[in-house]
């Protein structure tokens, strides 16, 4: 009788495993590039989204882009310093202040709390921040502009 | 202070605090962030104490100091233009550093006012702001005027600087027009407060230079300059100064090195004659980031030419200076520097010991 119970528990937490596997690689890990869904900003490459973010301006139809960045999940950030800006965080926050102090340029505002980053994107025009995709879809008033890294599959 | 002076005096205050309260209204938190409008304030106090040893001229420079100080940076910017201020208060000087307007755009950055003059890296790169520079003391040659320093490191007029990218990297040519400093037992520069108070001179500088990788920190550059100086001594009327320069500033990982090197010519006119007065100076700053918070750095820096006459007309320049220090992050943007040096001014040389405390408050 034991062993059935044991073949049983195998056999669902396999099939679990095997859900989970699949679920992975329907859809994987992404970081993505947004902004909210009454703003349209038409193409964005990833050396303007390096730009924007460290500070330099960026305009669409006569209007500066706002980056905000998202500093909700530490993993987050350090994914995004390393696939997009290439920097380490010690050097990207001095790159930001040096900027701002020798040239006046814009200051990146860092929001901790989804709920209240997603209100910003949708006050503020032009503001663009990055975040999960999962995270992304699950805000009906955001809209995806770009993806930025996709995580490798096995 | 007689009547007069001290009427002049609080004139001259209340100017300044006038200045002060329209530049902080200005940062109205109610206009916050939107697209086009921004504003920036940043405070870099600093606390140093400077101990001196072993100098046979115990009265300048004296043999202990306490400089508590602030520099005070603000900005607002509407779209590409850009308003940026920067007052620096310690108990010797209150000075505004830099006022200047300007556009700026992907390929071209057009400035006017007073400006950082672009001579080479340090001086554009750190301004006043002490927080960011690794070890506590500038190099000689970077010196500010008020300072001891015998270059011009304001020049109050037009700032331009066109950026050409070149593959992955950037080249960038800054040129600068404008009011320099006269020379009265220092080198005076033009104040934007007191605009009638001296004469003044006059002076150009053009800057290359190349980061491989933009928008990354390494660079090297090469620049020139031109400036007329109006002296007011009896037996020194003009001085016509020429400066070439080279430097580079090299980062990878946790090492850093900024290297550069000044040949300074410079022709004092005089009211019967003329004379010549060329030297030339280098410095050398390893750093090495040793751990996340703590920095371990050197500087050698050395002048060829060293008893030149021009240098005699400053003496509290820095002629030649070995040092070490480390450098530790303590809480958030707040550093202590411990910073131990072998230093010759006016042929007098002596050890000294700074401890500073410098911060950055945003």
């Amino acid at each position: 009788m034991k062993r059935v119970h044991y073949a049983v528990i195998g056999l669902v937490l396999n099939s679990l495993a095997a859900s989970t596997v699949l679920a992975v690689k329907a859809e994987p890990e992404a970081l993505v590039l947004v902004t909210a869904n009454n703003i349209h900003i038409d193409q964005i490459s990833t050396k303007e989204v390096r730009k924007l973010f460290l500070g330099l301006p960026i305009s669409r139809e006569e209007h500066t882009l706002v980056a905000i960045a998202n500093n909700s999940d530490p993993k987050l950030i350090q994914v995004f310093l390393q696939k997009v800006i290439f920097m380490s965080e010690h050097m990207y926050k001095r790159q930001l202040q040096l900027r701002r102090f020798q040239s006046g340029n814009r200051r990146i505002e860092g929001i901790k709390q989804i709920d209240q980053l997603v209100r910003i994107l949708e006050d503020t025009p032009y503001s663009l921040t990055y975040m999960w995709s999962k995270t992304a879809k699950s805000f009906n008033q955001l809209h995806i502009l770009k993806t930025l890294w996709v995580f490798p599959s096995n | 202070m007689t009547i007069t002076n001290r009427y002049e005096f609080r004139l001259e205050s209340w100017r300044v605090h006038y200045l002060g309260v329209a530049f902080l209204l200005m940062f109205n938190p109610n206009y916050g962030q939107c697209s086009d409008f921004s504003w920036d304030l940043m405070l870099f106090p600093h606390s140093q104490g400077i101990f001196r040893l072993d100098n046979s001229d115990q009265s300048n420079p004296t043999s202990e100091e306490f400089v508590p100080g602030i520099n005070i940076f603000g900005s607002l910017s509407f779209g590409s233009f850009h308003l940026l201020g920067e007052y620096f208060l310690d108990q010797e000087e209150q000075e505004l550093e830099r006022m200047q307007i300007g556009w700026n755009s992907d390929t071209v950055a057009l400035w006017l006012g007073r400006v950082h003059n672009p001579t080479g890296y340090w001086n554009t790169q750190f301004h006043h702001g002490l927080y960011f520079q690794t070890s506590i003391s500038r190099p000689g040659i970077v010196e500010y005027e008020d300072e001891g320093g015998l270059l011009p490191s304001h020049l109050s007029g037009l700032l331009l600087t066109l950026n050409q990218p070149v593959d992955d990297g950037l080249l960038q040519l800054t040129l600068t027009l404008g009011i320099g400093p006269e020379y009265s037992d220092q080198l005076e520069t033009w104040n934007l407060l007191k605009p009638n108070q001296a004469t003044h001179g006059r002076g150009i500088t053009a800057r290359l230079n190349y980061q491989p990788k933009q928008f990354y920190p390494t660079e090297f550059g090469l620049a020139g300059g031109y400036y007329k100086i109006p002296a007011s001594s009896p037996n020194l009327t003009t001085i016509h100064q020429w400066i070439f320069s080279l430097y580079g500033n090299w980062q990878q990982d946790r090492l850093r090195i900024i290297a550069a090197g000044y040949l300074v010519n410079n022709r004092l006119e005089r009211p019967s004659n003329h004379q010549f007065s060329t030297f030339f100076n280098a410095y050398l700053q390893p750093e090495f980031r040793a751990a996340d918070a703590w920095t371990l750095y050197g500087r050698v820096e050395g002048t060829l030419g060293e008893n030149g006459p021009y240098q005699q007309l400053f003496p509290d320049y820095v002629q030649n200076r070995i040092l070490g220090g480390l450098r530790f992050g303590v809480y958030a943007e707040n550093a202590l520097t411990l910073e131990v040096a072998r230093t010759t001014i006016n042929n007098d040389s002596f050890a000294q010991i700074t401890l500073q405390w410098s911060a950055l408050f945003e």
